[in-house]
């Protein structure tokens, strides 16, 4: 079993498992964790509106140490905060992050969205890092993404016969529109097929 | 899941019968002497997550009837620039002062109700002449807000005696939170002057205190107080630790929904380095860890991985002065057969290591410090990761 690469929607159920804990999400660039930013934010809110749960999750822009506390202090305690712009951390705000971690007892999860290099400048913080225990993920930005190429394959192989075939005896009609080869035939970008 | 949560209110914890009283018992301890000696000053020193505001909470509930306990987290209150001699004492005025009507004070005591706390806290009054805008409302700061100045000081002393001595009433303060300040100067003036002005106006104080008051250099300031409390890592070696341990975890199994295996709850222990944030966090990540895989019971595999990943958040952003001290403790560690490294919190790496808890104290007549035993499997590894 490994620690390895984990998506959006995985990291959300995952945080959604406790109502409390923070957790660091790591990406490979910050404009990654931008866009990172936006898919766990609607995974979450998605997720969170499944459950019938009426807290927000909501991205935070981080500034500086003084203002991520009163940020946080307006969000209730089940909200998410999803934390972006980290590389504008440094020694002296994780220093005064460290020393004030009391300031956020009760306040919301919070999902740090960082680089690596954000990330090692977190760790100086350890009384703040103790909060995550172990959650670190490393974000896998295709998580949920269908490669459609290994899907094509599969469905010729299934059927075995190859896209024009399948194209053709669907325009003959002499191939029953099952889920499968409608998903065929969205997948070929030959929607317009079913309309006939 | 809920039960294990690392970042939990220790507070919320104890509410949820979750505490199970450690070996060292730091709370009954202190309690027991504040019975006897309520005016006691007593320190508590430990690593990070062992459980020592737990303690203070815990201590808040077993003062005798006659005292109120107040729970202070110091730099929630107070700004890390602005930490100095009376602050300790202008906010325990704070605290009992609000527990007094001034009304029903007589007019000598209120002047110095009112003295003190403007001494304090501050106060709004009119700028004189000579003054940029004459006449106007200005700030004028106290001990919290400006620099310390003696009368101040004085003041808040004054203020204290005059409401304690009118009062049955007995008083013990909790400052939690300055074991994450760095030692500075001031702070270690602040404690030393204010626990000492605590003690003789018959306050008992407990004070959490940054892990480098135990060095040689501040014996001094240790010594200054009744009693010093090292709360350290539970001793995950011996039985007694392992069994305090499996407790704490049993104990949250059984409000959770059962879901730790016997094999998986001694692994856990193992693997937690007697660190009560790390041991919680370990379950709650195996706990994770089964989840993903529809497993109904966490097992030595769940808890295997959840190890691998707390050690390697341990490990990230290692300074180079800390990544080679611990490859030095590493190879030092595999020459003899007792797992204690020879170490000592003689340098700043020693004590970052510590305060990362990268090494883990454990409690004895001798200090004995062994590698968080998260991290040994990785550090064979330690550049590449």
């Amino acid at each position: 079993m490994t620690t390895g690469e984990t998506g959006a929607s995985s990291i959300a159920s995952r945080i959604l498992l406790t109502d409390g804990g923070w957790t660091l999400v790591e990406f490979v660039s910050e404009a990654a964790a931008l866009e990172g930013a936006g898919m766990l934010r609607d995974e979450l809110t998605h997720e969170l509106g499944a459950r019938g749960e009426q807290a927000r999750a909501v991205i935070v822009e981080f500034t500086d140490a003084e203002a991520l506390t009163r940020q946080l202090a307006e969000l209730g305690e089940a909200d998410i905060a999803i934390l972006t712009q980290l590389d504008r951390l440094d020694a002296r705000q994780c220093e005064w992050l460290d020393l004030h971690r009391g300031n956020f007892t009760g306040g919301p999860r919070v999902i740090f969205l960082a680089t690596a290099r954000a990330a090692a400048q977190l760790c100086t913080a350890g009384n703040l890092v103790a909060w995550l225990g172990g959650r670190h993920y490393k974000f896998d930005q295709t998580e949920g993404v269908m490669d459609v190429e290994a899907r094509l394959q599969t469905l010729r192989a299934l059927h075995q016969m190859d896209n024009d075939t399948m194209t053709r005896l669907v325009k003959e009609k002499s191939l029953p529109l099952t889920p499968e080869i409608v998903e065929w035939l969205i997948l070929l970008n030959r929607g317009d097929l079913l309309d006939d | 899941m809920n039960c294990f949560d690392p970042k939990g209110e220790p507070a919320g914890a104890l509410e949820r019968g979750f505490y199970v009283e450690p070996p060292a018992a730091t709370a009954r301890q202190i309690a027991d002497r504040l019975a006897i000696e309520p005016s006691s000053s007593h320190v508590i020193v430990g690593g990070v997550g062992t459980g020592k505001s737990t303690e203070l909470h815990v201590l808040s509930s077993k003062v005798p009837e006659d005292t109120t306990a107040f729970f202070l987290d110091v730099p929630s209150e107070q700004k890390l620039s602005k930490l100095r001699a009376g602050v300790l004492l202008a906010l325990t005025w704070v605290k009992i002062s609000g527990t007094v009507e001034k009304r029903h004070l007589a007019d000598d005591a209120k002047l110095l109700f009112d003295r003190a706390e403007a001494s304090a806290e501050g106060f709004w009054g009119e700028a004189w002449e000579g003054d940029d805008n004459p006449g106007d409302l200005i700030r004028v700061p106290g001990i919290l807000e400006g620099p310390d100045k003696s009368d101040n000081i004085d003041n808040v002393v004054s203020g204290l005696r005059m409401l304690l001595g009118s009062s049955a009433q007995r008083y013990v303060v909790l400052f939690d939170g300055l074991d994450r300040a760095k030692r500075t100067a001031d702070l270690v003036r602040m404690i030393a002057r204010d626990i000492r002005s605590l003690e003789g106006l018959g306050i008992g104080t407990v004070l959490v205190a940054p892990p480098d008051l135990q060095l040689d250099l501040n014996r001094q300031i240790a010594e200054r107080f009744s009693g010093f409390h090292f709360h350290l890592a539970a001793d995950f070696l011996t039985a007694a630790g392992a069994a305090f341990l499996s407790q704490v975890l049993r104990s949250r199994g059984d409000a959770g929904s059962g879901l730790l295996a016997a094999t998986a709850i001694e692994s856990i222990v193992s693997f937690s380095g007697g660190i009560l944030r790390d041991l919680v966090a370990l379950a709650r990540d195996s706990a994770e860890f089964a989840y993903a895989q529809g497993a109904d019971e966490i097992d030595e595999g769940h808890v295997a991985a959840a190890v691998d990943r707390l050690g390697r958040l341990l490990l990230l952003g290692l300074t180079p002065e800390m990544t080679k001290r611990l490859t030095h403790l590493r190879f030092s560690r595999l020459r003899q057969k007792e797992p204690f490294l020879e170490f000592t919190t003689a340098g700043q790496a020693d004590i970052d290591l510590l305060v990362r808890r990268l090494v883990v104290q454990l409690p004895g007549a001798i200090p004995r410090f062994v590698l968080h035993p998260a991290i040994v499997p990785l550090l064979p590894g330690l550049g590449r990761l």
